[in-house]
């Protein structure tokens, strides 16, 4: 047999096309190996490479035993759960929107029926996503990362120049949607300049700064630009203590943690001593200012307070619809909590738990580096807009608009948002034995941090 | 998990993993240096080799990177934490088992390379 015949064979046996080049490459190698043995002790070329091939044995057992490890995965438990999530979801919002209208004026109910639709749709939506995500190879974000980085960046500079022309409904989501997006783009890019040391942690940083500051603001979304900032100095974080930009880890660390507790240091500062008036404009240091005495100055905070203050464990299937404003966006859990109690409202939140967990998990030991820096941030978001949804829900601090609860709460943005996230975190493990992050590596200079002598 | 029984049958596992504790290889370098301690007792075949190399590094009991060597860029594999405290139940289930059969068979069999 020829070597080209029994390397053909061998990867007809493995049904996955995309795994079939990395797994050749590394059988046509050691055939190479063994040749070049054979050459050594006196053996014409050609007969020292037949003879390697015979001794590989036969090229379809070899192949099936392959085709049995290379193969697309998928992570069913995060499927059911997210499903599960998104049916609870759904049907608290149409919980909302029948307890919302108890009249039978045709035109209210029209109105009801419309939401209900929507709700149904924007579920089916989210799940399409998960599914397109999921199928997509995730690699090509690690290609270009600075490419890609940049061209959102123009993406939310045309987003800022159309937006006056979106419904305003859009608008807002359209913003939300795009800074979320950010984020795995970012690890993408951290994953491209590891290896590079300090000037590699440099180049990243720049990157961020520069676009966080002259393209991000517009738009407009304070919550949305928080998330990823907050994700931003995790991944950073994540990849610093992974050795990624070399040792002298607690200088690096020093150096990204610095700017970012002073920062927002600066901010508060200046919120509460507007009368020198540069950094922030009136209504941003008023909400600055709103976290820190929210008792007194929030009405939501309020508000929330005194309705918890008649929940009970199994519900009194009351909602806060007067009160409150778009429940079904902004306080899904409060709603929960009073319609269907504390035990159900718990178990529900177990779940979205369980799900961040076994992702975290997942992400965190996935052997692909850039799968599992993607994922990892990715993770880091879902959680981040959860705990941030918890803390407004029982009225702890209520001050980023546009918020989401993964999974939850009412909104075609939200759903495509998580859909991404979530297709995202299903991609990476779908590939673990298919894809190989080699091309990516060969065009940075990379030096294994695992090399031992 | 489908991975063949007979591959995993009999302590190549194991003795892959041993090899691995000691130093990172690459397949073929496994090969020979298996064939030279053992004295040509455990000839491995490649087409063996591999699939098992595959199917130990999903459960995570290998890494891989690639290295240059000698002009060339080759895959090593290097043993994990898992990887290694599954070589130690191996080993152990091994050591019962051999000492079982030497205490059949009598004499002082085990031991002796």
């Amino acid at each position: 047999m020829e070597l080209h015949e029994y390397l053909d064979t061998l990867s007809e046996q493995i049904r996955c096309k995309k795994a079939r080049p990395m797994v050749v490459e590394e059988i046509e190698n050691h055939i190479n190996d063994q040749a070049e043995a054979y050459i050594k002790n006196g053996m014409e070329k050609d007969e020292a490479v037949n003879r390697a091939v015979v001794e590989m044995g036969d090229p379809v057992e070899t192949g099936v035993a392959l085709d049995r490890v290379h193969r697309p995965r998928m992570q069913w438990e995060l499927i059911i759960l997210a499903a599960l999530l998104s049916m609870i979801g759904l049907l608290m919002q149409i919980t909302i929107f029948k307890t919302g209208c108890l009249s039978n004026d045709t035109n209210a109910t029209t109105i009801r029926d419309s939401l209900i639709g929507n709700a149904v749709l924007n579920t089916l939506i989210g799940f399409a996503v998960i599914a397109v995500t999921c199928a997509i190879d995730y690699t090509f974000l690690g290609k270009h990362p600075v490419i890609i980085w940049w061209s959102a960046c123009i993406c939310i500079l045309a987003y800022h120049f159309m937006q006056n022309y979106l419904p305003n409904s859009l608008r807002f989501t359209f913003g939300y949607c795009i800074a979320t997006l950010m984020t795995p783009l970012f690890a993408a890019m951290v994953f491209c300049f590891r290896g590079k040391g300090m000037r590699g942690l440099l180049i990243c940083m720049a990157h961020y700064v520069a676009a966080r500051f002259s393209i991000i603001p517009s738009l407009s979304t304070a919550g949305g630009i928080i998330e990823l900032s907050i994700a931003v100095l995790f991944i950073l974080t994540i990849s610093i203590l992974k050795g990624w930009f070399g040792e002298k880890k607690a200088g690096k660390l020093a150096l990204i943690w610095t700017p970012a507790i002073a920062f927002p240091g600066i901010l508060i500062v200046s919120a509460f001593h507007t009368e020198s008036g540069l950094l922030l404009r009136e209504y941003q240091a008023a909400r600055i200012r709103s976290l820190f005495a929210q008792s007194e100055e929030s009405y939501y905070i309020k508000v929330i307070r005194e309705e918890l203050n008649h929940i009970s464990l199994f519900g009194n299937k009351e909602l806060p619809l007067e009160s409150l404003p778009a429940i079904q966006n902004d306080y899904m859990v409060t709603s929960m909590l009073m319609y269907f109690g504390v035990v159900f409202t718990v178990a529900v939140l177990g779940i979205v738990a369980f799900f961040l967990w076994k992702a975290f998990r997942l992400s965190f030991k996935q052997k692909n580096q850039l799968g599992s820096v993607i994922s990892l941030s990715c993770v880091c978001l879902l959680f981040v807009k959860s705990i941030f949804y918890l803390l407004s829900n029982i009225a702890v601090f209520n001050v980023f608009a546009q918020m989401s609860m993964p999974f939850l709460s009412y909104g075609l943005g939200n759903a495509v948002v998580n859909g991404v996230l979530t297709g995202l975190l299903l991609s990476v493990y779908r590939n673990t034995d298919i894809v190989s992050e080699k091309n990516i590596k060969s065009r940075y200079i990379f030096r294994s941090p695992i090399q031992r002598v | 998990m489908p991975i063949d029984k007979s591959l995993l049958s009999g302590s190549t596992t194991m003795l892959l993993l041993k090899l691995l504790s000691e130093k990172d290889m690459y397949g073929y370098e496994m090969i020979e240096t298996l064939q030279k301690r053992s004295q040509n007792v455990f000839v491995l075949k490649a087409g063996t080799l591999y699939p098992l190399l595959h199917s130990l590094e999903e459960k995570g009991y290998l890494t891989v990177y690639e290295r240059e060597a000698s002009g060339k860029v080759r895959k090593y594999y290097s043993i994990t934490k898992e990887g290694k405290s599954f070589l130690k139940t191996k080993q152990e289930e091994w050591k019962e088992y051999s000492g079982a059969v030497t205490g059949v068979l009598g004499g002082a069999v085990y031991g002796i390379a």
